[in-house]
C-alpha cells in the first residue's frame, strides 16, 4: 500500500482547520491521522474513515465554541472598523442597505407566502394519516362507502363523512329578521371533531351533533345573526320548514384550510331532508368521505385492495368501473380542481415561481454589494495589507468581511420590515393570501425572517472577502493592486448577470403585458361591460320576475333587461342533440353542443350579432315548436348547409323536431384559454335561473340603488344577489394577471437594484480615475470623449445581455402563450424595447455620475500633485 | 486550594499514569478506559489547553512521526503543581467522603 493511500480524507480535515488555531490544528491533525492509520490496518478502510467523519463531527459543538469564544476580542475590533467604514463612505452604505433591504423584504414576503401555501391543512392531528376519498377524480362519493369501508379494513381507524348541502346551492336561514343565504352549511358526523382540529367557543365536541336538531356555527355566524348575545340553545329556522337549535359555537376555520364550512347540522337530520334512496344508495354520488388510517396503513396498499371492495358491493354492472382513489389531506390545497372541492386552490408552480423570483432579487442585491465592496477594497488595501503584515489569517479577513456585510444587512433588516409592511396587501392580492397579517405568536416566522437576513449577510459578504485575502501583500502595499484584472472581470459578470436578469423580466413583463390588453381589447363578440347579473334563486323570485323585469325596464338608466339559465362563461350546459342530416352513427361525445336556456331579450343585452335569420321573438313562445339559435361553429360542426329553418332538436325534449331560426356570429363564451366551441341557444322560459341588466355606465350608481330598492319592493325578505359579468369574466384570467402584475413588481425591483448597483460602480470608477480625468482633460479631451470612455466598457456588456436574455424570455413567455387558444405572437418591439430600456437607464445612470466628474475644473483636481 | 473541573482532573490523572508517553492519542485512550466512554478528541483538547494555561503540564515537542503524516508529537508532562493539586484532590475527596461514612451505595 503506498503512503497516499494512508491519508485520511482531506474535506473532513478542512472543516477542523477552519475552526482551530494553527497549532492545534497541528496537534489535532497528528493525533487523528495516528489513529486513523491504526484503524487502517486494523479494521479496513471503511470503519476508518467513517471513526475519522465521526470523530470531527462529534467534535465539531467544542470547536465552535472555542472559536467564538477565542473571535471574540477580534470581533470588536471588526466591528469599530466595519462602523467606520460604513460611516465614512456614506453613499455607497446607503446603496448596500437599500438593495440588501430590497433583497430581504423580498424573500420574507415570499418565505411567508410559501410556508403559508404549505401549512394547508398540516395543523390537524396526523394530517399525513388522513385521507379524501375521490371517485374518477372527483371529490364525491357514495354515502355507504367510507362506512363500509371502514367495517371490512382494519387499516381505517376513523371516517368523516359530511354531505354537502352547499354544493346544490345557498341555504337560508332565519333567526327573528336575520335573514340570510349561508354557502357553508354541510351535514356530518360526530367523528369530524376527532378527525380534524377544531377549537370549542361553547358547546361539548361529544354532544355537539348528537340530535336531528343540532347545530354547530362558527364564531363569526354567531356574531352574524345573535350579535353579542348567548348563542347556545337559540332557534334557527332552516328554509322556512326545519328549526335548528345552537348545540356549539366553533372557531372560525384558519385561513389554511381547505374545509370552509361555517355551519354543520348533524347528519341525524338527513331523513327528515332526503329520501333513504338518496343517503343510503350505492349510486347515489352525493356524499364527500374523509378516512384516516392506521399509523402503518400504506394508502396505496388500500388503493389495491378497493376494486376487489367496490366489485363487491356494487351490484349494479355500471358502477364497477369507478377508479377509487385515497388522495392525502396535505394534497388537496395543490390538486387541479376537481367537482365538489372546497377552499382556494394554489398552483404549485406559483410558488415556485415566487421562490425563484425572490431568489433573483436577493442575489441582485447581494451581487451589489460584493460588487461595490470588491471595488472599495482597492481603498481599503492599505488596512487588509497592514492586517496581514500583522499576520491575520486569510479566514480572518474573510471572516471581517462577513461581519461588515452582516452589521448592514442587519440594518437593512428593520427597513426591510417596513418595506414588507407597505408590500404587504398588494402581495397579498395578487396571491390570494389572507390581507391581514399579524406576526403573533409566529415565533418560527420571525426565527426565518433573522436567518434569512444573516444568511445574506454571510453571502453578500463572501466574495469579497475571498477576493481581498487572496491579493499579495506586498502588491497591496505597494498600491500595485489597483486596477486588478480579476476583479475587473468579476465585477463585469456581476454587472452582466444583474442587467441580464433586468432585460429578461422587463421582455416577460411587455409581453405578459401585452397579451392581458389583448384579452382586455379583444372584440369578445359579447358585450361585457356594465352588466349586472342578480341570481334568482328560488321559485318566489322566479315567479315574480315578469314584473321585476317590468319595473326595471322603466328605469332611466337601463338599457336591457333580460333572463337566462346559465352564465355562458361556465361553458353552458352540455346538450345532446338531434339535427337535420346527422350521421346516423354518430357518437354520443360529437352530438353534444354546449348551450344555455335564454329568453327573448338575450341576445340585445348582451349585444351578440345575429348573422343570418333573427334573435328570438315574443312569437316564438309556443308550446307546440321549440326554436333555437346556432352560432357559427354549432354550424360547422353539424355540417348543416341552410341553417335557417332546418330541423333541430334536444334529445332530453319531449317535443319533436324543433326550428333553427337564426345563426349568430361566433362569441367568446368563455375565456381565451379555450377555442370556441359549438354553442347553441334556446328560447326557454320557465328555467330562467339568472337575470343580466345591461346598464348605462353614466348612471351605473343611481341605476344599481334603484334595482335593489325595485327588488326589495317586489321580493321582500330575499336578499339581492348581484355581480358584475365583467368581474366574473376576469376571474378566469385571476393566475394570468397575477402573473403580469407580479412581473410589473418584479421588472421594479432588479432594475432599481441593477440601477443602483451601476451607479455605485460608476461613482467608484470616477473618484478613482479622477486624476486621469484631469490629466485627460488637460490634454485636451472634450467632455463626451470622457463620459464615453468611462461608459464604453458597462454599454458593451449591458448590449451582449441581450444575448442572454432574449432567448430565455423568448422561450419561456412562448410557453406561457400556449395556454392561451387566442394569443398575441411574440412581437420583437418588446424584446427592442426592453433593451432599449435598459440601455437608457443605463446610460442615464453612468453619466449623471461622470458628467460632474467630467466637468470639474481640472486644476481643482491636480494642484496637490 | 486548587479547583479543576472534573475533566481537567481526569486528564491530568491520566498524563501523570502515562508518565513520558503521553500526547493525544494515549491520552485519549487512557481516559477512555479510566472512565469506560469513548472520548472525542475534540473533548480532550480543551480542558489540555485549560491546563496547559494554569501550568499543571508542559508542552514538549517530539521528533516527527512517519505515522503521524510527518508531524511531531505534543508530549505532556506533569509539572510539580500538577502534582500537588492532584493530591490535594485525593485528599479532599477522602476527607470528604470519610466524614460521610453512613453513605453506602452497593
Amino acid at each position: 500500500m503506498s503512503i497516499i493511500s494512508k491519508k485520511p480524507p482531506g474535506i473532513a480535515a478542512r472543516i477542523v482547520k477552519f475552526f482551530l488555531s494553527e497549532e492545534d490544528f497541528y496537534q489535532c491533525s497528528g493525533d487523528l491521522e495516528e489513529v486513523y492509520r491504526s484503524k487502517l490496518d486494523d479494521e479496513g478502510k471503511f470503519r476508518a474513515v467513517l471513526w475519522y467523519y465521526t470523530q470531527i463531527l462529534r467534535s465539531l459543538p467544542v470547536y465552535i465554541e472555542g472559536s467564538i469564544y477565542g473571535g471574540i476580542m477580534m470581533i470588536k475590533n471588526y466591528l469599530k472598523i466595519s462602523l467606520r467604514c460604513i460611516r465614512r463612505n456614506r453613499l455607497y452604505s446607503i446603496i448596500n442597505i437599500t438593495g440588501l433591504s430590497i433583497g430581504i423584504a423580498a424573500a420574507i414576503l415570499v418565505t411567508f407566502y410559501i410556508q403559508f401555501e404549505l401549512s394547508y391543512d398540516r395543523h390537524h392531528p396526523d394530517s399525513g394519516r388522513i385521507y379524501r376519498i375521490t371517485a374518477n377524480n372527483m371529490a364525491i362519493t357514495p354515502n355507504p362507502l367510507a362506512k363500509a369501508m371502514k367495517e371490512e379494513m382494519p387499516e381505517i381507524v376513523e371516517i368523516v363523512r359530511f354531505n354537502p348541502v352547499n354544493l346544490w346551492g345557498d341555504r337560508l336561514f332565519r333567526y327573528r329578521e336575520r335573514i340570510f343565504y349561508e354557502k357553508n352549511f354541510v351535514l356530518t358526523e360526530s367523528s369530524i371533531f376527532n378527525m380534524f382540529s377544531i377549537d370549542f367557543v361553547y358547546g361539548d365536541p361529544e354532544t355537539a351533533l348528537s340530535t336531528p336538531a343540532s347545530l354547530v356555527i362558527s364564531e363569526s355566524i354567531a356574531k352574524k345573526y345573535f350579535g353579542d348575545a348567548e348563542p347556545i340553545g337559540k332557534v334557527i329556522n332552516y328554509e322556512n320548514k326545519f328549526d335548528f337549535v345552537v348545540s356549539a359555537v366553533i372557531k372560525d376555520l384558519p385561513e389554511n384550510s381547505h374545509l370552509t364550512f361555517e355551519i354543520l347540522g348533524s347528519y341525524h337530520v338527513q331523513n327528515e331532508f332526503y329520501p333513504k334512496e338518496y343517503t343510503d344508495r350505492w349510486g347515489s354520488w352525493n356524499f364527500i368521505s374523509y378516512v384516516k388510517l392506521d399509523e402503518n396503513a400504506v394508502a396505496q396498499n388500500i388503493e389495491k385492495k378497493l376494486p376487489e371492495f367496490i366489485r363487491s358491493h356494487w351490484t349494479d354492472e355500471d358502477y364497477r368501473e369507478n377508479t377509487i382513489k385515497l388522495q392525502s389531506l396535505e394534497d388537496i390545497h395543490f390538486s387541479h380542481a376537481q367537482f365538489a372541492d372546497t377552499g382556494r386552490k394554489t398552483d404549485i408552480r406559483f410558488l415556485y415561481f415566487y421562490g425563484i423570483a425572490a431568489f433573483f432579487v436577493l442575489m441582485l442585491a447581494c451581487m451589489n454589494f460584493a460588487n461595490l465592496a470588491t471595488a472599495q477594497s482597492v481603498k481599503r488595501s492599505g488596512e487588509i495589507g497592514l492586517r496581514k503584515v500583522f499576520g491575520a489569517k486569510r479566514k480572518q479577513i474573510i471572516k471581517q468581511f462577513i461581519i461588515e456585510s452582516s452589521i448592514l444587512s442587519l440594518m437593512a433588516f428593520p427597513i426591510s420590515i417596513v418595506f414588507c409592511s407597505f408590500l404587504y396587501p398588494v402581495f397579498a392580492k395578487m396571491t390570494g393570501l389572507p390581507l391581514v397579517f399579524s406576526l403573533e405568536g409566529k415565533y418560527g416566522f420571525i426565527g426565518t425572517m433573522l436567518l434569512i437576513t444573516m444568511s445574506t449577510g454571510i453571502l453578500a459578504g463572501c466574495y469579497p472577502g475571498i477576493f481581498v485575502s487572496s491579493l499579495n501583500i506586498i502588491k497591496i502595499l505597494k498600491k500595485a493592486a489597483r486596477i486588478n484584472s480579476k476583479g475587473l472581470s468579476i465585477r463585469n459578470s456581476l454587472i452582466f448577470s444583474q442587467f441580464s436578469i433586468s432585460v429578461f423580466s422587463l421582455c416577460c413583463m411587455l409581453i405578459i403585458t401585452g397579451q392581458n390588453n389583448y384579452i382586455r381589447n379583444k372584440n369578445l363578440g359579447i358585450d361585457n361591460e356594465n352588466i349586472l347579473v342578480i341570481r334568482l334563486r328560488n321559485k318566489d323570485v322566479r315567479q315574480s320576475f315578469e314584473s321585476f323585469r317590468q319595473e326595471v325596464s322603466r328605469l332611466s338608466g337601463v338599457k336591457s333587461v333580460s333572463g337566462f339559465s346559465l352564465l355562458p362563461l361556465t361553458g353552458g350546459y352540455n346538450f345532446l342533440s338531434t339535427w337535420e342530416g346527422q350521421y346516423p352513427g354518430i357518437s354520443d361525445n360529437d352530438k353534444i353542443l354546449k348551450g344555455v336556456a335564454v329568453d327573448t331579450d338575450f341576445l340585445e343585452t348582451f349585444a351578440i350579432e345575429v348573422l343570418k335569420g333573427r334573435g328570438f321573438s315574443e312569437n316564438d313562445r309556443s308550446e307546440s315548436v321549440k326554436y333555437y339559435i346556432l352560432n357559427e361553429a354549432a354550424v360547422k360542426h353539424t355540417g348543416i348547409d341552410n341553417p335557417i329553418g332546418s330541423k333541430f332538436k334536444l334529445d332530453y325534449d319531449r317535443y319533436n323536431m324543433g326550428e333553427v331560426i337564426g345563426v349568430v356570429k361566433d362569441f367568446h363564451f368563455t375565456s381565451l384559454h379555450s377555442q370556441i366551441e359549438p354553442f347553441i341557444f334556446v328560447l326557454n322560459e320557465r328555467s330562467l335561473y339568472h337575470s343580466a341588466i345591461k346598464i348605462d355606465g353614466n348612471e351605473l350608481r343611481s341605476t344599481m340603488t334603484s334595482i335593489s330598492e325595485i327588488w326589495e319592493e317586489i321580493n321582500p325578505g330575499q336578499p339581492l344577489e348581484s355581480f358584475f359579468y365583467y368581474d366574473e369574466l376576469n376571474k378566469m384570467y385571476s393566475s394570468d394577471l397575477a402573473l403580469g402584475e407580479a412581473f410589473i413588481y418584479i421588472s421594479f425591483l432588479v432594475i432599481f437594484l441593477a440601477g443602483i448597483g451601476l451607479f455605485g460602480l460608476t461613482s467608484y470608477i470616477v473618484e478613482n480615475s479622477s486624476k486621469e480625468i484631469g490629466v485627460r482633460r488637460i490634454l485636451g479631451a472634450k467632455i463626451y470623449m470622457i463620459i464615453s470612455g468611462i461608459s464604453g466598457n458597462f454599454v458593451k456588456i449591458i448590449l451582449l445581455t441581450n444575448i442572454i436574455a432574449f432567448p430565455a424570455a423568448y422561450y419561456i413567455m412562448n410557453k406561457w402563450l400556449e395556454s392561451f387558444a387566442y394569443r398575441t405572437e411574440i412581437s420583437i418591439v418588446s424584446f427592442l424595447a426592453s433593451s432599449l430600456i435598459m440601455f437608457l437607464i443605463a446610460i442615464l445612470t453612468i453619466t449623471s455620475r461622470s458628467l460632474r466628474a467630467a466637468s470639474t475644473n481640472p486644476a481643482d483636481i491636480l494642484r496637490y500633485e | 486550594m486548587i479547583l479543576l473541573s472534573r475533566s481537567e482532573e481526569i486528564i491530568l490523572l491520566a498524563i501523570w499514569k502515562l508518565k513520558d508517553n503521553a500526547y493525544g492519542v494515549t491520552i485519549r485512550e487512557q481516559v477512555s478506559n479510566d472512565t469506560g466512554h469513548d472520548w472525542t478528541f475534540g473533548a480532550i483538547y480543551k480542558p489540555l489547553k485549560q491546563l496547559y494555561s494554569k501550568g499543571f503540564v508542559v508542552k514538549t515537542m517530539s521528533e516527527p512521526f512517519s505515522e503521524r503524516g510527518g508531524r511531531s508529537k505534543f508530549l505532556y508532562n506533569i509539572t510539580a503543581k500538577g502534582e500537588k493539586a492532584l493530591k490535594q484532590i485525593k485528599k479532599i475527596n477522602e476527607s470528604v467522603w470519610t466524614k460521610e461514612s453512613r453513605l453506602a451505595f452497593d
